[in-house]
């Protein structure tokens, strides 16, 4: 069974709250999950622990924040890419920080994109819009 | 020849000189004295035959008995006279045939007299005879008269004879007197070059001798006596200089002597004092008899007294020496050899009095050809104070080596908590921000009509605070990123530099009428990236103070000041006071209000945290009103490295 189009890995329920309003009011909205730290990722995306048994298989894309509780975005990048299932998964990195080593980190350990989340809502509204709708419109996803 | 030889020949030769004149003199004495006798027989002949005349006339007057007889008396003295002188008169008239004439014509007129005066006779008596008698009487008046010329001529060749006689006397007595002159001069002459002139250069040189040059030498080629006395001079002055030159290297080497003895003895001295002042003592150890020789220093080292401290025995010494350091010590000695004869250990002894000490020993073996060793000679240091510091200094090292990677640990985790610390602001502190700006928002666009003016006024102050804050937390990274990363000196155009940034500015506001002048070929080394946000904040500063002036002015200049380069972002603006020119450089400090020249106050922050780290320093002046200049240095090469 295909899965939903978005995951979205956002620590903060407020940025969740924000994004989810976005892409509601762009009509993507059911097509989106939302885990809380990277070990919930890993989870949800390997079918384990409090995912155990979920079947609706891999999304389109996660959007990977880095700060996050127990493991990091990078750690649950570089996880991913160890995996066969998930090593061309693709990850974008959506964070608020500017930091050219996460830049780097997060290229090095395989992510398809970084990007900063803008700190004007407005901008990060229209940010995470064309996010939706370049990768679950425009961009060709591998065959698993 | 010889002077002996030359005196004799000298004398032989005056002598016959002397002789000769002598001879010559006593002929001429003699022909003269033979003349004078001579003269005086024709003197005394004269007179007879005056007188005879005389007693003739006498008698032709007075022919009588008494003056005949007178006569005849006369006569007789005259042969008388004549016979008596014959040898002389002959010897007189030997050479002269006009006086042998005259002397013969003397004699036959003395005896025709005669003969004529015994006609006259008794016949004077007779008258008869009286005609007769009276030529007889001028016959004899004749011859008397005769008698009396020749006798006269004789008379006077006789003088003549005598005056030369005479002269040829003076003449041989004046030959003489020269001779002997000569002969005195000659000898004298001969005197002064053979012996006066030798004796003179002789005299010269002993006085010049004496006078200390005994290197003189007279080195006559004369072969006489004073030759040779010149030649024994000299080598008397040989064996005298032989013999100064002997007492003056003796005398010398005594000094020598004396002075390598002083020095030995200071030489001693001194490394007597070097040793004792070291804290050392040297050694000699025999290893055939097992005796050790040490100097008088090792006394106080080794805490020992009397004879203990010079004389001692190799097995004595190595029973001091503690047991833990046995083996080294004996490691040490077995390791030596021919080729490896120089040594150093050090042990630990204990002293006579029982106190331990640390000894440093250095030394050097010497061996016989069969490669036994014969003798160990050398010195050892007490190095115990030496191995306590060096152990209190291995101590403090140690310590301080801690302290270092304590503090650098200390600084590391600092440096690192000021990281994560900027790395948190940045991810963290934007998330609720964008939270407050987001559903303010939200609220803006999804309830705006169910909200009155006020409200929507309320909502816009906290968009507006969220903004600034945002632009706050970017101030704070900009900052600690400013410095951050290695720093590169590169060459860096600032004026091309600041003609492209004020270009920049001018395309971006086309609106303002702003003058600008940049001094060309301001060419500096260091970090471009870094250069670029400092010229960057300046004009930037520059641009938004001056915005309010009718005819601005930004001026990009370098003045030459305290020996060195100040670059200079000069404005005509709004400027500021002095009185807070400290605070210009802080982080978020600013000295206009916000509705004045929006601002966070972080630019000026980190121009100077750049300049610094160039090794720079920056400076600002300006008047409210008048403007504001910002200058800086920057070092060509990094004489502060980092440091800033």
């Amino acid at each position: 069974m295909k899965g939903r189009a978005i995951l979205i890995v956002e620590d903060s329920r407020q940025d969740e709250l924000l994004m989810l309003r976005v892409l509601r009011k762009a009509n993507l909205a059911n097509q989106i999950d939302v885990v809380r730290d990277g070990q919930q990722a890993l989870d949800y995306l390997f079918a384990e622990g409090e995912f155990a048994g979920r079947t609706a298989g891999l999304p389109a894309v996660v959007l990977l924040d880095i700060g996050l509780p127990r493991l990091s975005g990078l750690q649950v990048l570089a996880r991913l890419r160890a995996d066969p299932r998930t090593r061309l998964l693709p990850v974008v990195i959506l964070t608020s920080s500017d930091e050219e080593r996460d830049r780097l980190k997060s290229y090095e350990n395989g992510a398809n994109s970084f990007v900063r989340k803008p700190l004007e809502f407005s901008e990060l509204a229209e940010t995470i819009v064309r996010l939706g709708v370049y990768w679950l419109l425009v961009n060709e996803p591998p065959q698993p | 020849m010889s002077l002996r030889t030359a005196s004799r020949l000298v004398a032989l030769v005056s002598g016959l000189v002397f002789l000769t004149l002598c001879g010559l003199f006593v002929v001429a004495h003699r022909g003269k004295v033979q003349t004078q006798r001579d003269l005086a027989i024709t003197e005394s002949l004269s007179r007879q035959t005056t007188q005879l005349r005389t007693a003739l006339f006498g008698y032709l007057l007075h022919p009588e008995t008494e003056p005949r007889n007178q006569v005849g008396t006369q006569f007789k003295v005259l042969l008388r006279l004549l016979e008596r002188e014959r040898p002389a008169i002959d010897a007189s008239i030997r050479n002269d045939d006009e006086t042998r004439h005259a002397w013969e014509r003397v004699r036959r007129l003395v005896d025709e007299g005669q003969a004529l005066f015994a006609d006259l006779g008794e016949a004077r008596t007779d008258p008869r005879l009286a005609v007769r008698d009276a030529r007889t009487n001028d016959l004899l008046l004749v011859a008397s008269h005769s008698l009396i010329l020749f006798v006269n001529q004789i008379r006077y060749r006789t003088g003549e004879r005598f005056l030369r006689a005479s002269a040829r006397e003076n003449l041989t007595m004046g030959a003489l007197l020269a001779g002997m002159a000569g002969l005195v001069l000659g000898l004298f002459l001969m005197f002064e070059r053979s012996i006066l002139a030798p004796v003179r250069g002789l005299h010269a040189v002993a006085v010049r001798v004496s006078a200390g040059e005994t290197d003189l030498r007279i080195a006559s080629a004369r072969r006489d006596e004073l030759g040779e006395l010149a030649g024994a001079f000299d080598r008397m002055l040989d064996r005298l200089q032989a013999t100064t030159v002997s007492r003056d290297r003796l005398e010398a080497e005594i000094v020598e002597r004396a002075q390598a003895q002083r020095v030995q003895r200071e030489s001693e001295e001194w490394l007597q004092l070097a040793i004792e002042v070291s804290n050392s003592f040297a050694f000699e150890w025999d290893p055939a008899s097992d005796q050790v020789r040490r100097s008088a220093s090792s006394a106080l080292i080794l805490g020992l007294t009397g004879a203990a401290v010079e004389r001692d025995t190799g097995q004595g010494v190595f029973q001091r020496v503690v047991p833990e350091d046995r083996a080294r010590v004996v490691a040490t000695l077995q390791g030596l050899g021919p080729g490896r004869d120089h040594y150093r250990t050090q042990y630990r002894l204990i002293r006579g009095d029982g106190a331990s000490v640390v000894l440093e020993e250095m030394g050097i073996a010497f061996f016989d050809a069969s490669g036994r060793l014969q003798r160990l000679v050398g010195a050892t240091t007490d190095i115990t104070e030496r191995c306590r510091v060096e152990a209190e200094i291995q101590r403090l090292n140690a310590g301080l080596e801690e302290r270092v990677q304590q503090r650098t640990a200390q600084l590391q985790s600092a440096n690192q908590e000021l990281e994560s610390f900027a790395y948190a602001v940045s991810h963290d502190l934007r998330a609720p921000l964008r939270a407050l700006s987001g559903f303010s928002q939200a609220l803006v666009e999804d309830y705006g009509g169910r909200l009155d003016g006020e409200a929507l006024l309320f909502l816009d102050q906290i968009q507006g605070a969220s903004r600034r804050m945002g632009e706050l937390i970017d101030g704070i990274l900009t900052l600690s990123r400013s410095t951050r990363g290695e720093l590169r000196r590169d060459p860096v155009d600032l004026s091309e530099l600041a003609r492209r940034l004020l270009a920049e500015r001018a395309k971006a506001e086309p609106g303002r009428a702003l003058a600008s002048e940049v001094q060309p070929g301001l060419c500096v080394l260091g970090d471009p990236a870094m250069l670029e946000a400092v010229m960057a904040n300046l004009i930037d500063n520059a641009w938004k103070y001056s915005a309010k002036t009718p005819a601005a002015l930004i001026r990009v200049s370098m003045q030459e000041r305290d020996g060195g380069p100040w670059y200079c972002v000069t404005d005509n603006g709004a400027g500021f006071d002095m009185a807070y020119n400290e605070r210009l450089f802080q982080p978020f400090q600013r000295l206009h209000r916000q509705d004045e020249f929006p601002g966070i106050g972080i630019g000026l922050a980190t121009v100077q945290r750049i300049i610094h780290r160039h090794g720079g320093i920056i400076e600002a002046t300006g008047t409210p009103g008048g403007g504001a200049t910002f200058r800086f240095t920057l070092p060509a090469i990094s004489a502060h490295p980092e440091s800033a």
